[in-house]
């Protein structure tokens, strides 16, 4: 148990400081944003006029007359409490707006998590089996190709194909559930390609080592040893970087999102940023930060409930 | 083996290809690719346009081979430069340990803790759209990549006994990490600068695209493609072409990358068998 818990300490010490940096970041974008947000509240169509007197007093108000160090750590309380402040344009709570559109970005995460996982692994373990010949060779390819292509373009591709030519799929929108399919494949094309690559560079790492010679010694085929021995162990590094392909998608799927019309948490940050609403990507920024931190617990609790040696704390001995 | 150094030469004839044309793109495009004629808008390929035209009249393959060219050297310039900063954070912190390390170490865990594109809409917002932003976003985003594997390279190699012997004659750190370790990272830096290169360009299309990245009319394929997809549906060639360009630039980056990086491993498995 101690060895856990220094564990779980070890992980929070270094992913705090992650936290707090990314809410820095966050802070000084809205700090250095050109514009003056007083002079933007007290005169939003820009042709009305104020005092010296009444622009202090609305500085006073918003708490913009305290030293920087002050409103950082306002705005970081403000936070706490599960404020995000007010969109510039819109005057709609950021707060409200992203948790209606979290879940849509999480969906979206989700089926493409699982694309990922049914195709990455799988190729990726059945390249590892037929190393150095016929499936290796093509999927290699395959998966190589599929890392290289821009999601933008594929995306047009898709939806001229699946949607208006063959009219098998919705072209946009998330109106019907199948309004999913289209934008998660095309989530998932390029991780599945990074996905399969790991898995098989993995595997025959694994396969290098000493108890998968014992195990086909003993008489086991190639695919069992992969299968039964070797896939376990090498699903660390693969279960990385699907943790973090998980965050850059709740994050960060602006383009596909944007491509696809779903009214997701990526579009709404280039909508945000095209019409220069500030707070929005500040809170953008702040909730990419926070997925991060928090995949990456989940990352490492997954760790400990599968890998004894991470359990028993033999990792940092 | 064969076959890997054969798939690696066909990615380099491919980049050279892709390359030799977008830098020849002023003598070998037939047309000016921002010179419009509406009378001949979305024409199908013929023997004047070999590829067709867009929708203001534009020549759709002077257009695609000038609309590398940008994006390209944009990608490079800043990739070159989030590995200059990258390579000397990792070095460093990989070198002397301890409190520098440390701080470097959560420097680039801030950094990689934003998702790609995040940070670049968070700068394209700030500082506006352009190729200024696109620098300081990608150099942002990449520096930390380059400092993690670097830092990691630099731990193990100054554990050989070679450290411990330029030591005892009396060399300095600046002599030993410089002259000495920098160039053992060489090879390893190279499959990653390739392999990021190959990413960024494809990320500045994907601003270039959603309006945040270069501005129109220049000739860009990410520009192209987004000014083509209304007109997909009459002619596929306009997203087609741009599209399929971009392909097989990252593709053949990303194989030639895997080619070298063989090579590397090779290599080290010779010299360890010696």
């Amino acid at each position: 148990m101690t060895a856990l818990m220094r564990y779980l300490l070890k992980k929070s010490a270094l992913l705090l400081p992650v936290f707090l940096g990314v809410s820095i970041m966050a802070f000084a974008l809205g700090v250095m944003s050109p514009g003056d947000p007083v002079d933007q509240m007290l005169n939003p169509n820009g042709n009305e006029s104020y005092s010296q007197e009444e622009y202090e007093e609305a500085a006073a108000r918003m708490g913009l007359d305290k030293p920087i160090c002050v409103q950082y750590a306002n705005w970081l309380n403000q936070l706490l409490h599960g404020d995000l402040g007010r969109s510039f344009f819109t005057n709609k709570s950021i707060m409200e707006q992203l948790s209606r559109r979290i879940p849509i970005s999480a969906r979206l995460a989700a089926l493409s998590m699982i694309f990922t996982i049914l195709f990455g692994v799988g190729f990726g373990v059945w390249m590892a089996v037929y190393k150095d010949r016929m499936p290796d060779h093509i999927l290699s390819l395959c998966s190589t190709t599929a890392l290289s292509v821009p999601g933008f373009w594929i995306a047009i591709i898709l939806i001229y194909w699946f949607a208006e030519r063959w009219k098998l799929l919705p072209t946009s929108g998330i109106t019907s559930p199948a309004g999913y399919l289209l934008p998660s494949i095309t989530l998932a094309l390029p991780s599945i390609g990074v996905c399969a690559r790991l898995t098989r560079s993995s595997i025959l790492d694994e396969i290098g080592r000493q108890y998968v010679t014992v195990a086909l010694s003993k008489g086991l085929s190639r695919r069992q040893v992969v299968m039964c021995h070797a896939f376990a162990n090498a699903l660390i590094p693969v279960v990385t970087y699907l943790g973090t392909h998980m965050a850059g998608i709740l994050g960060g799927a602006s383009v596909v999102e944007t491509v696809f019309a779903i009214p997701g948490v990526g579009s709404y940050a280039i909508l945000a940023v095209q019409s220069r609403d500030y707070y929005v990507v500040q809170a953008y920024v702040l909730f990419s930060g926070a997925v991060y931190v928090v995949v990456n617990v989940l990352t490492d609790l997954f760790y400990m409930a599968v890998d004894p040696r991470i359990r028993r704390g033999g990792m940092f001995k | 083996m064969r076959n890997r150094s054969g798939k690696t030469k066909l990615a380099l004839f491919m980049l050279t290809a892709i390359l030799f044309s977008s830098i020849l793109a002023p003598v070998i495009a037939p047309y000016d690719p921002l010179a419009s004629d509406l009378g001949r808008a979305l024409e199908g390929p013929s023997m004047e346009h070999l590829l067709g035209t867009d929708n203001i009249g534009r020549d759709l393959l002077s257009r695609t081979l000038y609309g590398g060219r940008q994006s390209i050297l944009l990608a490079v310039a800043a990739t070159a430069l989030s590995l200059m900063f990258g390579f000397l954070l990792g070095l460093f912190a990989g070198y002397f340990g301890g409190g520098t390390d440390l701080v470097i170490t959560i420097l680039s865990n801030i950094f990689q803790g934003l998702p790609g594109l995040t940070l670049m809409i968070a700068v394209a917002g700030l500082l506006g759209q352009g190729v200024k932003s696109m620098i300081i976003a990608i150099v942002l985003n990449s520096w930390a990549g380059f400092s993690r594997i670097v830092r990691g390279e630099v731990m193990k190699l100054k554990e050989e006994s070679f450290v411990d012997g330029l030591k005892t004659v009396g060399a300095g750190h600046l002599r030993i990490l410089f002259l000495h370790l920098a160039p053992n990272l060489l090879g390893m830096v190279c499959v990653v600068f390739a392999t990021r290169v190959a990413g960024n360009v494809i990320t500045v299309a994907s601003m270039s695209f959603l309006g945040l990245g270069l501005s129109p009319p220049a000739p860009d394929w990410g520009i192209m493609i987004s000014d083509a997809r209304q007109y997909v549906r009459q002619r596929p060639l306009l997203i087609l072409a741009p599209g399929l360009c971009m392909v097989f630039l990252s593709l053949s980056i990303n194989m030639a990358a895997d080619g070298l990086r063989d090579w590397l491993d090779t290599r080290e498995d010779n010299l360890n068998g010696l």
